[in-house]
């Protein structure tokens, strides 16, 4: 039996999708969100990477990092501070009621993976199950309260929302616990 | 050539006659109540939708303007929503499913449950019954009838379901 030759019309486009097929080759989004996070500062482990999004390389998506969070951030004393507050809780209560309270480390970062004994250290809390979305929040220490006046719908990462760069249209700045001096 | 014609103006006309809705339960678009917006559905917006991690994203549908979410310009963080904020919202909220019925509007059906007639939402289930207040106000919103009384009673046990903490002293 012999081979039949394809048109040229089916040719052609057989030919123009690939090339657009090829067209999608090449960085995801969550590499490139990974990438804008720059280079290490030469710091590893829980306390590397201040005020970045930590989920851009510990998501459940893509995950350079190695290990996966939920929900992870850094919380400051107050907005304009370059460096993050120890001993801060951050307090998450889950859209089934259950409550996951996580201390900041030496950097103000905190993190919670999932499938842990409910055990922390160093900032990171290794909870029993997944917090459910939507998220309320509040930052606390000693008598220091700050409530989180939205709800986390979906983001794990804080600074997505709360970047570092301070505030605008897109960012309601950093993620503090007072607001003066 | 006539063949294509004939079937393009056959398109267009299918697709004409898919937009003609004269149904006397929907409000025109130009007429939906933006004193009634501010006061009634904004703030249910604000709480269950606006956030910056969900419709409080540039390109997203139902693209929405919040206090504590997205803002129109940098400079109005920690500001009350302006005026240009609230009708940038009202026309987001016409642009989602123009045409539809009020109690059919993807504004209703895609925070609602499935089992409720709803469809699905990447933000999952935020009203489980049309009944509940949040969604009879947002859909009496639709309809123009913001003012009844029984509109006003949902709205208003709603806005206390709705309430936002306080901004930071």
């Amino acid at each position: 039996m012999g081979l039949v030759r394809a048109p040229r019309s089916i040719a052609a486009a057989a030919l123009a999708l690939g090339l657009a097929g090829s067209a999608c080759i090449g960085t995801t989004p969550e590499e490139e969100a990974a990438d804008r996070a720059g280079p290490d500062d030469g710091d590893e482990g829980p306390t590397h990477r201040p005020g970045q999004p930590c989920l851009a390389c510990h998501g459940a998506d893509y995950t350079p990092g190695g290990q996966v969070f939920a929900v992870a951030g850094t919380v400051y004393l107050r907005a304009d501070d370059d460096r993050g507050l120890r001993g801060a809780h951050v307090e998450i209560t889950d859209d089934d009621g259950a409550v996951l309270d996580v201390v900041t480390n030496e950097t103000g970062n905190f993190m919670i993976s999932v499938g842990g004994g409910g055990g922390q250290e160093d900032g990171w809390l290794r909870a029993r199950e997944a917090p459910v979305f939507p998220l309320t929040v509040r930052v606390y220490r000693g008598d220091g309260e700050q409530p989180m006046r939205s709800v986390i719908h979906r983001e794990g990462s804080c600074a997505v929302c709360h970047s570092r760069d301070g505030v605008g249209a897109v960012s309601v700045g950093k993620v503090f616990l007072e607001r003066e001096p | 050539m006539r063949r294509l014609l004939a079937g393009l103006a056959a398109a267009l006309a299918l697709g004409s006659a898919a937009c003609a809705y004269d149904d006397p339960g929907m409000v025109p678009l130009d007429q939906l109540d933006q004193q009634a917006f501010t006061r009634d559905v904004q703030p249910i917006f604000e709480a269950r939708c606006a956030t910056l991690d969900c419709h409080g994203v540039e390109g997203r549908p139902l693209r929405l303007y919040a206090e504590t979410g997205l803002r129109l310009r940098d400079d109005l963080r920690d500001l009350p929503m302006t005026d240009e904020e609230v009708i940038a919202n009202v026309r987001s909220a016409e642009g989602v499913d123009p045409g539809a019925r009020p109690d059919l509007n993807l504004i209703l059906r895609k925070p609602l449950a499935e089992a409720a007639g709803g469809v699905q939402h990447e933000g999952g289930d935020l009203w489980l019954s049309r009944d509940e207040p949040q969604a009879a106000c947002v859909v009496a919103w639709l309809a123009g009838q913001s003012e009844l009384d029984a509109v006003r009673d949902a709205c208003i046990r709603a806005g206390t379901e709705v309430a936002l903490p306080p901004p930071p002293e």
